[in-house]
This record gives C-alpha cells, sequence and structure tokens, in this order.
C-alpha cells in the first residue's frame, strides 16, 4: 500500500445542514490526517491535501471528499488560449 | 404568434399586414398595484371588474374591462379620449401606469406551418434549378438569402464589443463588481488608470501581478476602458468595479483549491460575477464545482466560465465541456468567430454530462484586448476570450435590471440573439447587451 503514502490533494465539500459548523468540522478532519490549506466559509469547504482521503468522508457532516484537479494555460504565445 | 410584418403568401399578396387588434387596451400598471388602487376611474372614467369577480367566466373576461390582480395589468375599451388619458398617465413616472398597447389577436401556427411548407418546396425547387445549371427564375415568393454579417475590428471597436452590442447599451458595469480569476492583473497598465482594482493571489509564493498575459487579456475584454488613450475600445463593463483573483500561476497553472478559494473570496468581496476562463478536459461532472455554483447563485452571485478549447472540428472532432464549465450551475461559454459561426476549436455539449451543455456563446476569435506592459495590447483566439465578453455583457444587464444569480443568467439566455448554428455548440445564441 505504498500510495496511502503518498499526499494528495483534496477538497472537503460540508453539506448543507452543516454549513455553520465549517470550522470545527475542519478540526475533525485534521484529526484524521488531512493538513488544511483553507477553510472557505463562503462555500462550506475545506481544502488541503491528505494520504487517505476515504478517512474524511466518515466524518459527521461531509458531503463529498474529492481529489484535486490540476488546470494548465497554455503558454502566452500561443494563438489560442 | 403575430404575422405583423410576414408578407402573406397564401393569398398571393406581398403587402405587409398590420397587426389585428380588438379595439381593447392592455394597461401595464406598476409592481403591487391592486384593484382599489389602480385608478383607472379618477384618470380615465372606467370602472373595471377585478379578475377574482368573474370566477372562471371566459365570455364574461372576454367582454368585460378587467383587472387581473395577480398580474397587474388591465383590458379595458376605452374610446380616443380615455386612450390619451391612459397615455399621460403612462409618462408621469409617479403614476402607477407603465404601458398602454391595443389588445392582439393571436391565431394558432397553423398558416405558418403551411406556409413555412410552401417555403420550404419553393426554395429546393430553387436550388435544385440553380445546381442543374438552368437559368430559371426562382419562385417569385422565395426571399433573398441575406447577406451574412462579418464583423471586423474598427480603428475604433473590436469586432466583439460591436457584436455584443456594448456600442448602443446605455449600461455601462456601474457600481456592479466583477471578479475575473485568472493569472492576476498587470496593476501599472495605463488604460486602467483611475479604476476601482482590488487584487489578490491565491497562489502561494506569487505576487497578484499578471506574468502570463491571460489575465489581463480576460480583464480588458469584460471591463476595459471605454476610451483607451491610444487604439480601439476592447472592453464592454467599462465602469465595474476590478476584482482580480490570481488562481493560475505566471506559468499558468493552478488547482482547485486556488480556483474554490478564488470563487469565496469574490463572493465574500461582494461581487455579483465570477468570469473563469479556465478549465480542464475533463468528461465528468467535479463535485466541487456543482457545489461552489449552486452556493455562489444561493448567495446571488453568477459564475460564468469557459466550454473549453479542445475541439478539433476541421477533423471531424468537436470536442466536449470540460470541467468547471460542466456544471449545471455555472454558465458555459462557447466561442464565436466574426461569421457568428463557431469557431474551430470551441467544445460541444456532451450529451451525457446532465447540466454539461454550452449555455451561450461570444466572440472568441482573433480577440484584441489588453496585455502586460510594455507589450500593452495582444490579439489571441478561445473559449477564454468569449467568457469575459459574457461577464462585461451580465453586468450591463445587473445594472439594468437589478437581478442577481439565477434570474441574471436567465436575462443572458432570454436575450441572447438565436443563431444558425447548433445549440449544442452555440446554447441559447451570441450574448447581447441591454
Amino acid at each position: 500500500m505504498t500510495y496511502a503514502l503518498i499526499m494528495r490533494h483534496v477538497t472537503v465539500t460540508i453539506d448543507e445542514d452543516h454549513r455553520s459548523a465549517v470550522a470545527l468540522i475542519s478540526e475533525q478532519l485534521q484529526q484524521r490526517g488531512m493538513e488544511v490549506d483553507s477553510v472557505l466559509e463562503g462555500l462550506g469547504m475545506v481544502t488541503g491535501a491528505t494520504q487517505d482521503p476515504e478517512m474524511l468522508r466518515h466524518v459527521e457532516g461531509v458531503e463529498s471528499v474529492d481529489e484535486g484537479l490540476e488546470f494548465q494555460l497554455p503558454s502566452p504565445g500561443e494563438d489560442i488560449q | 404568434m403575430i404575422h405583423s410584418d410576414s408578407p402573406t403568401v397564401d393569398h398571393g399578396l406581398t403587402v405587409p399586414r398590420a397587426p389585428e387588434t380588438t379595439g381593447r387596451f392592455i394597461v401595464v400598471f406598476a409592481e403591487d398595484t391592486t384593484a382599489s388602487d389602480h385608478g383607472l376611474e379618477s384618470t380615465a372614467g372606467l370602472e373595471l371588474a377585478s379578475s377574482g369577480d368573474l370566477q372562471d367566466d371566459a365570455s364574461a373576461v372576454a367582454s368585460t374591462d378587467t383587472f387581473f390582480e395577480q398580474l397587474g395589468i388591465a383590458v379595458v375599451s376605452a374610446d380616443p379620449d380615455q386612450v390619451r388619458a391612459l397615455e399621460r398617465a403612462s409618462v408621469r413616472p409617479e403614476n402607477s401606469v407603465l404601458s398602454v398597447s391595443p389588445e392582439l389577436v393571436h391565431h394558432v401556427l397553423d398558416n405558418d406551418y403551411v406556409r413555412g411548407y410552401a417555403d420550404g418546396v419553393n426554395d429546393l425547387a430553387a436550388r435544385v434549378s440553380r445546381g442543374s445549371g438552368a437559368s430559371a427564375a426562382p419562385a417569385a415568393s422565395v426571399s433573398a438569402i441575406p447577406p451574412v454579417r462579418i464583423f471586423k475590428d474598427t480603428p475604433e471597436f473590436t469586432w466583439g464589443v460591436q457584436a455584443v452590442e456594448a456600442l448602443t447599451s446605455n449600461y455601462s458595469g456601474k457600481s456592479v463588481s466583477v471578479a475575473v480569476l485568472d493569472t492576476g492583473f498587470d496593476s501599472g497598465h495605463p488604460d486602467f488608470a483611475g479604476r476601482s482594482v482590488t487584487v489578490k493571489s491565491f497562489v502561494p509564493n506569487e505576487s497578484a501581478q499578471d506574468g502570463h498575459g491571460h489575465g489581463t487579456h480576460c480583464i480588458g475584454t469584460a471591463m476595459g476602458p471605454k476610451s483607451p488613450s491610444t487604439g480601439r475600445r476592447y472592453g464592454v463593463a467599462y465602469d465595474a468595479n476590478i476584482f482580480a483573483g490570481k488562481v493560475l500561476g505566471n506559468a499558468g497553472s493552478g488547482s482547485d483549491s486556488g480556483i474554490l478559494a478564488g470563487i469565496n473570496w469574490a463572493i465574500e468581496s461582494g461581487c455579483q460575477i465570477i468570469s473563469m476562463s479556465l478549465g480542464a478536459d475533463v468528461q465528468q461532472v467535479h463535485p466541487p464545482y456543482v457545489a461552489a455554483g449552486k452556493r455562489a447563485l444561493d448567495k446571488g452571485v453568477l459564475i460564468v466560465a469557459a466550454a473549453g478549447n479542445n475541439a478539433q472540428r476541421l477533423q471531424g472532432d468537436p470536442g466536449f465541456v470540460g470541467t468547471p464549465a460542466n456544471s449545471p450551475y455555472i454558465l458555459a461559454v462557447g466561442a464565436l468567430n466574426q461569421q457568428l459561426d463557431v469557431t474551430f476549436f470551441s467544445a460541444r455539449t456532451l450529451a451525457s454530462v446532465n447540466g454539461g451543455q454550452v449555455d451561450v456563446a461570444a466572440p472568441g476569435y482573433q480577440v484584441y484586448s489588453s496585455w502586460p506592459m510594455p507589450t500593452r495590447y495582444n490579439t489571441i483566439s478561445g473559449t477564454s476570450m468569449a467568457t469575459p465578453h459574457v461577464a462585461g455583457v451580465a453586468a450591463l444587464w445587473a445594472e439594468a435590471t437589478g437581478f442577481r444569480a439565477r434570474e441574471l443568467w436567465t436575462m443572458l439566455t432570454a436575450y441572447s440573439n438565436r443563431l444558425l448554428a447548433p445549440s449544442v455548440d452555440v446554447g441559447s445564441g451570441l450574448t447581447i447587451c441591454p
């Protein structure tokens, strides 16, 4: 299970019923191994990284845990942006 | 459907036909006007029944002057003096009468169907005769195909600001705040001197200064000045408040965490519109952008995003709308060329993704806009360039109507100019300013 050692970027979405408890849920996510980048109160989301996203799904109030996507623009000299 | 200006070929006539009217008038009142305070009796001496009194009596509605309380609209029989009194009432701002119009006669569409069929047959006959080299005159009722308008940059205006009708709009985006989440902004660009600009970087170890150019170009299209000190006008909402969130680094790359932090910042900063000329070629809907798009709308904020440039239409590949534009709560923007055709790179709706359609289209080919100094200006193409056109148009609609979020979305799609291009490529068509 070497993959478990890799830190993965994740976005944790808090469900509608727990939107007011984002800060509390963020603490619980950290107790389950998440390194938190940002607590986004306006969106009800917590972003960061973790070795084991599955561990985060079981925190009460978590709607989904999604691995981060990367976005890449063409270089400035390209005609189509 | 009213055939007010269409030729009536079914009787062999080609003169325009005036709209049929009933002789009665429709009076539209300000919102919250009630049966007791519409004032028609005092203004024009008209006595009205309330729609509630007529119950379900259809013949009574057709013949009795009626005030429809739920709509704030009355149908009245008025003589010319009474009509003049109502019209005078409608021009006074303190009055509750907003408009007075003749009641029109509406028809079912069967005549249109027959006429359309006849036109189709005539058109086919004309095409066949041309194709065979015959010189037969086309059937008399076939109207000439209108020439396709081709937009061009002029010394004064880009083709994009002309096409979205920014030049004839009375609105400027004043008091509306638009966030462009991109590669930042060249805050020293002379075209933006004196403007309200707020910048913030969500890219670790990079300032909000644009080290790529993409962000400065998008901000220019959405909110560039009405009269640049040099060169042509390229911006739509020239009086809007600029919020530049840097979520893509100088090398052009970024991640969910920065983009979501940028959306969160724009919402908390009171922006009404968020423009995101970014995307990943991922077919699946990415759940964070479903939640983020919906929660932004719930807070009165509309997100527009680029459909993507993954089509290679000349090779027969129409591509697909990627994430985040394929979120059903994010308005996806396709790119048009100067003939208002879909561009060869602009991504198509992916039928298998619910909500992942192109919603609207805008100029996205050979778009001239601002670029970090000293280059100053650059002309590039992409759905990235179409997206800020829509953001700027949305700012004008937000100013004109006071609408936000879903209502703003509706105005953008309802008022866009329908195109001959397939809806899977251009959605409801070319975005248009109020």
